[in-house]
């Protein structure tokens, strides 16, 4: 089986069927995909200010680490959740879409990120207890924002994917 | 109604001007609503409880007034695109009224809130308004292209 049939019958089944009939459910779900970006992007972009040490000085880094990761963590999670139900109803035009895998691509450099920096992420006390932010936190909030800001662009710009095949 | 050709304007004449002011716009209205919910999840006592509101007031404000104003002019280019059908859309024009009722009211009683949180149900009050305000401009956006 090639990816295109996989693709079609993904977007053939109920549940996706149901999405891409439903003139209200589908927009809903992409508006709370957007307000993910705001609601639980803004937090992400605010601990990365913080690791830079460009605002919210006055917290302790790690503490507000600690604070904001379960909210993070459902964020996310309503996201992708989201992100799937979108892809899913119309995913035979998805897959192709050079920019949906640009996006695959960079969402799976920020789950390396997490990986290689989770010394950062996950040893908030050495954060609180240094005098200084250390070089490597503040590199790890630095790409993670280029990383954050460049799967925004690429998801917009899956709109603006032509199709080869259309153009015939 | 004026006669305007959307053509005349040079926005319109470069392919990727539109989406690249699209992606200006959501990271930038990200930026700024995502820095007024901290505020918000604050006093809902959600989120960053060990300092008082009116730190995180402070510690926002620049964020909350860039990524506001990236997203307003990105925004306004945007509808210089098309301006007489954005006009006409209900949900542009709801977008347009929530917008200015939200961000008058963020400069002017919910800050006036947070700066003297004392934890009272009118704080949460404030926040649950500051938040659904700010969420029903997004899904005003979105429903724009689906209307």
């Amino acid at each position: 089986m090639d990816l295109e049939t996989i693709a079609h019958a993904i977007r053939n089944t109920d549940l996706f069927t149901a999405v891409r009939q439903s003139e209200l459910f589908y927009p809903i779900v992409l508006s709370t995909h957007l307000t993910c970006i705001a609601l639980f992007g803004g937090m992400i972009f605010a601990t990365n200010l913080r690791l830079m040490d460009f605002s919210f000085t006055s917290f302790p880094a790690g503490q507000m680490i600690r604070t904001l990761r379960p909210w993070k963590h459902f964020g996310l999670l309503l996201m992708v959740t989201c992100g799937i139900l979108l892809f899913g109803s119309k995913a035979d035009a998805y897959v192709p879409n050079t920019y949906f895998r640009l996006k695959l691509f960079l969402l799976s450099m920020l789950a390396a990120h997490a990986f290689v920096f989770r010394d950062v992420y996950h040893n908030t006390g050495a954060l609180d207890a240094a005098e200084k932010m250390p070089g490597r936190a503040k590199l790890a909030a630095a790409i993670s924002t280029v990383l954050w800001v460049s799967v925004a662009c690429a998801g917009r710009w899956i709109a603006y994917w032509d199709s080869p095949k259309a153009i015939f | 109604m004026l006669a305007y050709d959307p053509m005349s304007n040079p926005l319109n004449r470069i392919e990727w001007m539109f989406g690249f002011l699209e992606c200006v716009h959501i990271v930038s209205f990200g930026i700024g609503v995502g820095s007024i919910a901290l505020v918000d999840f604050r006093l809902l006592k959600l989120g960053l409880t060990n300092r008082p509101a009116r730190q995180i007031i402070k510690d926002t404000f620049l964020w909350t007034l860039a990524g506001l104003t990236f997203a307003i002019t990105s925004g306004l280019l945007l509808f210089s695109t098309d301006p007489q059908r954005y006009a006409a859309n209900p949900s542009f024009r709801f977008k347009m009224i929530t917008l200015i009722v939200a961000t008058i009211y963020h400069f002017t009683i919910h800050r006036k809130i947070a700066n003297s949180d004392t934890g009272s149900a009118a704080s949460g009050a404030s926040a649950i308004f500051s938040l659904a305000s700010w969420v029903a401009i997004i899904f005003g956006g979105l429903f724009y292209a689906f209307t």
